[in-house]
């Protein structure tokens, strides 16, 4: 079940290794034997719908869990220059603390409330210099300055003392990639970096997200609901269901040819140009009770389903769930 | 460029409210080397009067039969032996003189203030202009000490959360429950009784005499006691200032409730939005998020909150000094001198300016700062 293998070509070894991930809330499994590399310089997609887990893991990986939560199974951050290994499940919480922003870094999916309104940009992103680089006030107003180039901001000198509401979304959608690159992560978190963003505005914020990622050799985890998406920008893709990965593997693949039920349904909802005057095909909505009962037994996706023998596939290259 | 849009934004009555509070603290302020340097006979000018000049009407206002008398009387000797004489009477009729071509001349000698005069014969004007000024300065600094105490009691129960939160919060309750007339009179009180052990120490020799009781008969003990424990010496003016500070101190040390309450609401709101976990999730301490993230964003509802404790703390003091435990004697306020102007209506002899001058003052202020702040609610808080 947890068995994702680290693509073939990559050369390096994985910035993040996640096995069994679980999360609990309040006594309940959310996430249940998450697995996944992160490799540097590639795009891992997290897919689901909404309650799936997706966001729970890169909460729970950036030590980020609400009260009451809980997160088990193991994740290894490979430490920098000859450091060891770091596990990230049961860390100090301070100790979490000092790696957000300096190795992990996560953007959010809101960018019109995921900046403070009384702060100007300048002031927010000299935080993080300031923070995680220990630079003085005006050396970090001049990296500032340099980052929002970085993100395709015109003008940045005198943006830098603007305040978020004169910002509009997709530009502020790039300061907070400036601030989350800021402190020069390795592993960066996605969390449905366009969704709020107007469409016309979504291609030029993943490029971005794109050339950084080549340019400083970023492991990205892109959290998405959006396939097309999924399918233009990830090198892997995981996709999740109530909480547990049913399958895995390189994104073109699972795209194209998806083996698990659940992954071929949620292909056959996308809308395409064969598709045109039929009905979309949709998902089963149920009820998150539901949802765990059907991981654990019935699988309304796919009303005919033979036993699991007969149809799980995993080779080198994909894993496929059972469930 | 930024203030401007501001005042601009805030609406006619806070706009008309902030020019009447700039005038009226600004004529308070500016007077107040007047008001506090010494006049002729060597007691500040806010303190000095001549009973004889007991009651004086305004200089605008009509003056009656029996205070005409009594003002006739008060003109000098030689002054009114030359009045009488250009009118041909003896000084006795000239003096007793209230109405006629005589009584106007002698008019002309009286001594009349802008605002009459109290009980004491001292200028109302003076009084008026130094007790707004005391009245002012009580109403900011207890609200600067009810801001300071209320954000952050607020804002560390609303952070903090779970049973911190809960065993604040039912201390505010607590609080609450309580008249704030006691818990200011409580606090008040025991100021004053910690000052005053202070000063005289009689707690302090008693102790070191009960010390020493079993070696030495306690008669000799006294006289050393009290030469190893003198009283200390503080000038009087120290001594009224320490006064209005444990004032201050009460009346602020009540007022913080409502507004600790509002911060609380406030920073459990806004430790929920985004920008606070976007913090976070850059490594930001709980403390820089505290500081940085959450306090800035208080500013608003702190500020308007303030406006209106403002003239709620100047209305205290008022109340108090009606009762006659706020502002010590003789530091006007402009409550004290609307107590002190209320005893002097009665059937006999009104002197309805002692009341009127204070109070008008006193309403006006509290109004404008009203208005100022409900025009501020109305831009910050939604």
């Amino acid at each position: 079940m947890n068995g994702l293998p680290a693509p073939s070509d990559a050369p390096r070894a994985p910035l993040l290794r996640v096995r069994g991930l679980g999360v609990d809330v309040g006594g309940r499994a959310v996430v249940r034997g998450a697995s996944f590399d992160v490799v540097a310089g590639r795009t891992l997609a997290i897919v689901g719908e909404s309650g799936s887990g997706k966001s729970m893991t890169a909460l729970a990986l950036m030590g980020l869990l609400p009260p009451g939560a809980g997160a088990v199974g193991s994740a290894r951050l490979a430490g920098r220059s000859g450091e060891p290994d770091l596990e990230l499940v049961g860390l100090a919480p301070e100790h979490h603390r000092r790696l957000r922003g300096g190795r992990l870094a996560m953007i959010f999916q809101e960018p019109m409330t995921a900046l403070n309104p009384v702060m100007t940009i300048g002031e927010q992103i000299d935080e993080v210099f300031r923070c995680h680089a220990g630079l003085t006030p005006r050396e970090a107003r001049a990296a500032s300055e340099a980052a929002l180039v970085s993100v395709s901001v015109p003008d940045a000198a005198s943006r830098l003392n603007d305040y978020p509401h004169q910002f509009s979304g997709g530009m502020r959608q790039r300061v907070l990639i400036a601030m989350a690159l800021a402190g020069r992560p390795g592993v960066l978190f996605a969390d449905e970096p366009t969704t709020a963003l107007d469409a016309s505005l979504r291609a030029g914020v993943l490029d971005l997200l794109n050339r950084q990622r080549s340019s400083r050799g970023l492991g990205v985890v892109l959290i998405s609901h959006d396939l097309r998406l999924v399918a233009g920008h990830a090198d892997e893709v995981l996709v999740m269901y109530a909480g547990y990965p049913v399958e895995a593997g390189p994104a073109a693949a699972v795209l194209r040819e998806p083996l698990h039920p659940y992954t071929r349904c949620l292909v056959g909802c996308l809308p395409d140009a064969t598709t045109r005057g039929r009905r979309l095909a949709t998902l089963a909505d149920l009820s998150t009770a539901e949802r765990e009962r059907t991981v654990l037994g019935r699988r309304p996706w796919w009303p005919e389903a033979p036993g699991p023998a007969e149809w799980l596939s995993a080779s080198a290259e994909r894993f496929v769930s059972v469930l | 460029m930024r203030e401007h849009d501001e005042i601009r934004r805030l609406g006619f009555p806070a706009k008309v409210g902030l020019l009447v509070l700039g005038l009226v603290c600004l004529l308070c302020i500016v007077s107040l080397p007047f008001t506090l340097a010494r006049g002729p006979s060597g007691q500040p000018r806010y303190n000095e009067g001549d009973l004889g000049d007991a009651r004086l009407p305004p200089v605008w206002a009509p003056v009656s039969p029996l205070q005409a008398a009594r003002l006739n009387a008060r003109v000098p000797e030689g002054r009114l032996r030359e009045i009488a004489a250009m009118y041909g009477l003896t000084p006795e009729q000239a003096a007793e003189a209230a109405t006629g071509p005589c009584a106007d001349s002698l008019r002309r000698e009286w001594r009349r203030t802008a605002l009459g005069t109290d009980a004491q014969g001292r200028s109302l004007a003076v009084r008026v202009l130094l007790g707004g000024a005391v009245s002012l300065a009580v109403g900011l600094a207890a609200a600067l000490i009810s801001v300071v105490i209320g954000t952050l009691y607020g804002a560390v129960a609303g952070y903090a959360g779970g049973w911190l939160d809960g065993l604040l919060m039912r201390i505010v309750d607590v609080l609450y429950g309580l008249p704030y007339v006691l818990l200011v009179v409580l606090l008040a009180v025991a100021g004053d009784a910690v000052i005053d052990e202070w000063v005289n120490r009689q707690h302090e020799r008693a102790s070191w005499v009960a010390a020493q009781a079993e070696t030495t008969p306690e008669s000799d003990l006294r006289a050393e006691a009290l030469r190893r424990f003198p009283p200390r010496v503080l000038a009087e003016s120290t001594r009224r200032a320490m006064g209005l500070l444990t004032l201050l101190i009460a009346i602020g040390g009540v007022s913080w409730l409502s507004l600790s309450r509002v911060v609380r609401g406030q920073v459990m709101s806004l430790r929920q939005r985004p920008f606070v976990e976007a913090a976070r999730a850059l490594g930001a301490s709980p403390w820089r998020v505290f500081w940085r993230h959450l306090m800035p964003n208080l500013a608003g509802p702190v500020l308007v909150y303030a406006t209106l404790t403002v003239p709620q703390a100047m209305l205290q003091e008022s109340f108090l000094s009606f009762l006659g435990i706020g502002v010590p004697p003789p530091i006007p306020s402009w409550g004290s001198l609307a107590s002190e102007g209320l005893a002097e209506i009665n059937p006999y002899e009104s002197s309805w300016w002692l009341p009127a001058a204070p109070g008008v003052m006193l309403a006006v202020t509290l109004l404008s700062l009203n208005f100022v702040g409900e025009g501020l609610r109305r831009r910050w808080v939604r």
